[in-house]
């Protein structure tokens, strides 16, 4: 029960599958059938399905539909007056110097007006009438809505109009949510759009959850949540939205499970795939943030703190009308391809890394696919005459102007946010992030930089240290910090009450769980909330300090207000899965090649991670090669197999820690 | 310099002007800062040339060189100093925008004077005057708020009190200005930090080349821009709304391999607060050129390298002091906007869209709430976007000049004794056309105390133009409602007393529609 024995994550093109015994496999996906792709598994590994035998699945299948949108329709009943609230967005056109502005998502269809009112203190100033309603929902259901998502202004400070009229849609079949429930949360827009996406991808949900229990019902399937928790498939049907960061959350928790041995408590990850690079700063386990934009709509729930930029392997080389070397953000995706493909693709930040001599030829995906360094040339060369340049220095330049990229968002969530990079250690996986790993440590001064065992595979063996985690919160504004320190027990109970209450009918008693209180504190006036852990002691200090740290400077003289209560009810940690069994014999050979670095052309040791074994040493340069991945050692690094995490720790030698 | 460089350097810039205004928005204290986003951060370089600015506001961008030069040229600068000001004739765009700029001395530069700067500018709810809110329809300056030319509010990284003192003492909400200044302020220190920076690691000399070559980047691709207008020239006319109704004309030319911009032939400055003045009318065409140029320039003064423009002097394009400009900023700058893409229409058929709302809307309130305390709050409302060539025209959102964004119902009616009414579409206020604008907007707002408010609107008269056989949008209203529902339609800029139970309410202008239907 809290320990799951398999890990499956699906992405669009590939199923991962790691088991707690360290056995691994990467399945096609198959979109029109999810549940196969499981049986298979399941044979392929030889496993019987069994109550006994837990899967924790992580998916796309949300954040694809949130990108592509292709949603359910729903009927929204809103605060007359205020038809448009959600069309209207926050106002700003996403792009200042378009000639012609779009807004970033098309407007929701099926919208419908109810008399009824709250007041910013909570009280009811109109009541909604049934008769009202009832017409509203018809009309609503006329135009082919699969259900009703109800918001009203004010509801989170006072539900009761919302859930009476919820009440009265119910009479008209059709699955009615309450914009409350699910955000009780300040500032309506957030919180309508969040219910009404919840609500447009429940059909969707409902089906993937019904194909999976149809093809493995035997077996225990929980679903891997955005805050990185284990989350029951009945939850998951009524919540998809929580699942919108499914596989990146199971890439954190791997990087966390596979980085942080030997007191690296301290990480930025590094997680870089085909069209986009994920990267998140973590210390003593990975963040949380209470909202996230994808594809244009804003999610209020719980996240993992990623930050997303459009730089991948795949991203295209163009010189644009300035006579500049820009890199993405059009991909050139899984066809064509990269040049190096063979299918007339483009040149791509991947095909750099084939020009200078740094993914092997003949070693990608075992060698399963072919990658051709000439078309990566030809492709290279009218670019490069265009600027002047060698092919070779063109091709750095590429890995340059790309680290450009990666490297703004890793100064994002570390300096922007009051964090010393240097004091960071850089966990690589991802296909490519072991490509640019040491150069982008030395490009914020960093001295280590880890890349864990299965790189490829990260997020489904992230999956098994998973939790089962329930979080509920609510805002309390013009509730006084002195209230909440003096009471902390009746203004967090009910939270606690509902919370405990799931993870009981999930089997888990008060004994199993850990329970964790937080609070959302700003200064009264502002509008930026820190999360805090809750304390009885001194909860204005901590605020002030971690202000100071976070922005610069603190206010000791103005109050702190709360503005939200947040409880994290914890399930069991799982037993650690079995370490990966390194190779034992010293008596290894690496393959020499050339290999292009910024200091000129080396010939360059190539090895095979599958044979290195623990404590071994490598000088830069050097070249790894694995299944699903590559690492560069640059010239000046130093890599070590680390016997404990089975991760390679490369470092700087004689760069010392500020 | 290197093309590969140039895009690591470019990327720098622009990354540390956003890195101010994540600071500035997450640690200042008014709705308008924190929620509707109404500020912009920039760098400049040693002669005063924006190098880099984050994506904010063009209204207050388009002509931050001529603040950092106006700065340069008055002030004796030295490390640790940090300049404010807001006066219009001296480097500002009008008086509730608070600019405050640091200058940024490297490690190994050359020469005595900071090598670059930055800035930081915010629209403060109010800064005294005549009406909470500061934005009142005046017939001079003086009338329109406490006037700060450059001084320094830090001087080698201590506060100078007695100027932070005197500013509060001229606004309605001392507290609140304090919070935003202390936020500003935090933000253009983090500026200079990160250049510094940024100077260890690259040094201060290729900083300062890679500054030179942006610029020059941003020259090159509006030159080309440039050279592909056909040759010729065309002039375009509209007028604002009220008693003077001030015509705004230009004419565009190119004249050897240069784009000229005449603006003779517009009306004197008026006796109103819809004057705009040079920094405003070159921010218009700075935001024209920066939309017809590709997408992938660098955004730098560079833009206007191969631009000569002539403004006539004391004009409503060109005032001078003691003209009130409160809304020439917000509103007669919409208008310059109209104007110049109505003159590249004729050099450039199919390509440009009809007139979007051209306002702004602007909405400002002040008063007492029930315990007797002070209270400002300003905001801006969308409207409809002009239909083009591309599609129809976007609805409910802010066009050209502005893009702040609103301030949540729940957090407005927490913060201040009014109640939100109705916040929707204008059902068809888009003008006609084979593309339709977009739908203006519906905003009202219910006084719950006494309190006085200050509409300065425009494109009350006329609609937004129409083109290519497209109708006009419909122009926007602005009505009066009583507690007994009694109603009536207000002037485009006017001030009135609210008692409990009237409403305000703001219909805003839809878009102009492209093509025959």
């Amino acid at each position: 029960m809290s320990s799951p024995s398999l890990g499956i994550d699906v992405g669009g093109t590939f199923t991962d599958v790691v088991t707690r015994s360290g056995r691994v496999l990467k399945l096609p996906s198959n979109a029109e059938d999810p549940g196969g792709v499981f049986a298979r598994a399941f044979e392929a590994l030889g496993i019987e399905e069994s109550p006994l035998v837990e899967v924790v699945h992580g998916t796309t299948v949300v954040t694809n539909a949130l990108l592509t949108g292709d949603l359910a329709p729903v009927g929204i009943l809103v605060t007359k007056g205020f038809r448009d609230l959600i069309a209207l967005g926050r106002q700003n056109r996403p792009s200042l110097f378009a000639l012609h502005p779009r807004p970033a998502v098309p407007p929701p269809r099926h919208v419908a007006e109810v008399e009824e009112r709250i007041d910013a203190a909570g009280q009811v100033l109109a009541s909604p009438d049934a008769g009202d309603v009832l017409r509203a929902g018809r009309r609503l259901r006329r135009q082919g809505v699969k259900s009703f998502v109800v918001c009203f202004l004010h509801s989170w400070r006072n539900p009761g109009n919302e859930r009476l009229a919820a009440e009265i849609l119910k009479e008209l079949d059709l699955p009615v949510a309450v914009s409350s429930d699910l955000v009780p949360e300040f500032r309506e827009y957030e919180r309508f759009a969040t219910a009404a996406t919840n609500a447009a991808l429940r059909p969707l949900m409902e089906a993937y959850v019904a194909r999976i229990r149809a093809s493995l019902g035997r077996a225990s399937i929980r679903m891997l949540q955005s805050d990185g928790g284990r989350l029951s498939l009945d939850r998951a049907r009524e919540e998809p939205l929580r699942l919108a960061l499914s596989g990146p959350a199971g890439g954190l928790l791997g990087a966390w499970a596979g980085g942080s041995a030997k007191g690296r408590r301290r990480l930025m990850t590094l997680d870089m795939g085909g069209t986009s690079t994920d990267v998140a700063l973590m210390e003593s386990g990975p963040g949380l943030v209470s909202e996230c934009v994808i594809g244009g709509r804003p999610l209020k729930i719980p996240v993992m703190d990623i930050h997303t930029v459009g730089a991948g392997g795949g991203s295209v080389a163009w010189v644009d009308g300035g006579g500049a070397l820009r890199v993405g953000p059009r991909s050139a995706g899984a066809d064509p391809g990269p040049a190096a493909y063979r299918r007339g693709g483009p040149f791509t930040v991947t095909d750099a890394h084939v020009l200078l001599g740094r993914i092997p030829e003949g070693r990608f995906l075992g060698g399963d696919f072919e990658l051709d360094g000439k078309c990566s040339r030809r492709a290279a060369l009218p670019l490069a005459r265009k600027l002047g340049l060698t092919p070779e220095d063109f091709a750095l330049g590429v890995l340059r102007v790309a680290e450009a990229t990666m490297e703004r968002a890793l100064r994002t969530i570390s300096l922007e946010r009051g964090h010393d990079p240097r004091r960071f250690a850089l966990v690589a996986f991802g296909g490519a992030g072991g490509l640019h790993a040491c150069a982008l440590a030395e490009n914020l001064d960093m001295d280590t930089v880890v890349v864990p065992w299965d790189p490829g595979l990260l997020s489904a063996r992230g999956m098994l240290s998973s939790r089962v985690i329930e979080s509920r919160s609510r805002g309390v504004l013009g509730l006084s910090l002195d209230e909440l320190q003096s009471h902390p027990s009746r203004v967090f109970a009910a939270l606690e009450k509902k919370a405990m209450r799931t993870m009981k009918s999930e089997g888990f008693s008060t004994r199993d769980v850990v329970v964790e209180r937080l609070c959302d504190l700003r200064y009264v006036g502002q509008s930026f909330e820190l999360t805090l852990p809750f304390s009885e002691s001194d909860l204005k200090g901590a605020f002030d300090r971690a202000h100071e740290a976070r922005h610069g400077f603190a206010l000791a003289t103005v109050d702190v207000e709360p503005v939200a209560l947040r409880v994290r009810i914890l399930g069991p940690k799982p037993g650690r899965p079995r370490r990966p069994r390194l190779a034992q014999s010293l008596d290894i050979r690496a393959e020499r090649r050339d290999v292009v670095f910024l200091e000129g052309t080396r010939r360059t040791a190539i090895w095979d991670r599958a044979d290195l074994p623990a404590g071994f040493v490598v000088k830069g340069p050097a070249v790894v090669a694995e299944y699903s991945a590559t690492t560069v050692v640059l010239p000046g690094w130093t890599l070590e197999v680390e016997a404990t995490s089975a991760a390679m720790v490369l470092r700087r030698p004689g760069r010392r820690r500020p | 310099m290197n093309p590969i460089d140039v895009e690591v350097f470019r990327h720098l810039f622009q990354s540390i002007a956003e890195e101010m205004g994540v600071v500035l928005r997450r640690t200042a204290f008014s709705p308008n800062i924190k929620e509707r986003l109404d500020f912009s951060c920039a760098v400049t370089g040693k002669d005063g040339d924006m190098v880099a600015q984050a994506a904010h506001i063009p209204v207050h961008l388009g002509a931050c060189h001529l603040t950092a030069r106006c700065i340069l040229e008055r002030v004796d600068l030295d490390p640790g100093d940090i300049v404010i000001l807001n006066d219009p004739f001296l480097g500002g765009t009008h008086l509730p925008d608070i600019t405050l700029f640091a200058p940024v001395f490297l490690p190994g530069q050359t020469g005595k004077a900071a090598a670059f700067g930055v800035l930081a500018r915010a629209h403060h709810a109010d800064v005294g005057g005549g009406v909470p809110g500061s934005m009142g329809d005046f017939d001079e300056l003086y009338k329109e708020g406490l006037i700060l030319p450059p001084v320094k509010l830090v001087r080698g990284g201590r506060r100078v009190e007695d100027v932070e003192a005197l500013l509060l003492a001229n606004v309605r909400t001392p507290d609140e200005r304090r919070g935003d200044l202390r936020a500003q302020e935090a933000a253009v220190q983090r500026g200079v930090v990160r250049m510094q920076e940024a100077a260890d690691r690259y040094g201060a000399k290729r900083l300062t080349a890679a500054a030179k070559d942006l610029h020059a980047r941003a020259a090159r691709a509006m030159s080309r821009v440039i050279s592909d207008l056909p040759a010729g020239s065309a002039s375009f006319e509209d007028r604002l709304d009220g008693p003077e109704s001030p015509s705004i004309r230009v004419t565009l030319s190119k004249r050897k391999g240069r784009l000229h911009a005449d603006f003779t032939g517009s009306s004197p400055q008026v006796a109103s607060a819809v004057n705009a003045h040079e920094s405003i009318t070159l921010s218009a065409l700075f935001y024209c050129l920066r939309c017809l140029a590709p997408e992938d320039v660098p955004t730098n003064s560079g833009l206007l390298e191969a631009v000569t423009l002539e403004i006539p002097e004391g004009s409503v394009v060109g005032a001078r002091r003691p003209a009130a400009v409160a809304g020439g900023n917000v509103e007669t700058s919409q208008r310059l906007v109209d104007v110049i893409f109505g003159a590249f229409h004729e050099l450039l058929p199919g390509r440009i869209p009809a007139a979007s709302q051209g306002s702004m809307n602007n909405l400002s309130l002040g008063g007492r709430d029930a315990e007797g305390r002070p209270f400002a709050y300003f905001e801006t409302i969308a409207g409809g976007l002009g239909g083009g060539p591309e599609g129809p025209g976007a609805s409910g959102m802010h066009s050209h000049m502005t893009n702040t964004l609103n301030t949540p119902i729940e957090a407005l009616e927490s913060a201040l004794p009014l109640r939100v009414t109705a916040y929707r579409l204008r059902s068809r206020s888009g003008g006609v056309g084979r593309n339709p604008g977009g739908e203006g907007v519906v905003r009202e707002i219910e006084a719950l105390v006494p309190m006085t408010v200050t509409l300065m609107t425009t494109r009350r008269a006329e609609g937004p133009y129409g083109l290519e056989g497209g109708s006009p949008g419909r122009p926007g209203r602005n009505l009066l409602v009583r507690a007994d529902g009694r109603s009536r339609t207000l002037p485009a800029r006017v001030t009135l007393t609210l008692e409990p139970g009237w409403r305000i309410r703001v219909e805003t202008p839809g878009g102009g529609g492209f093509g025959s239907p």
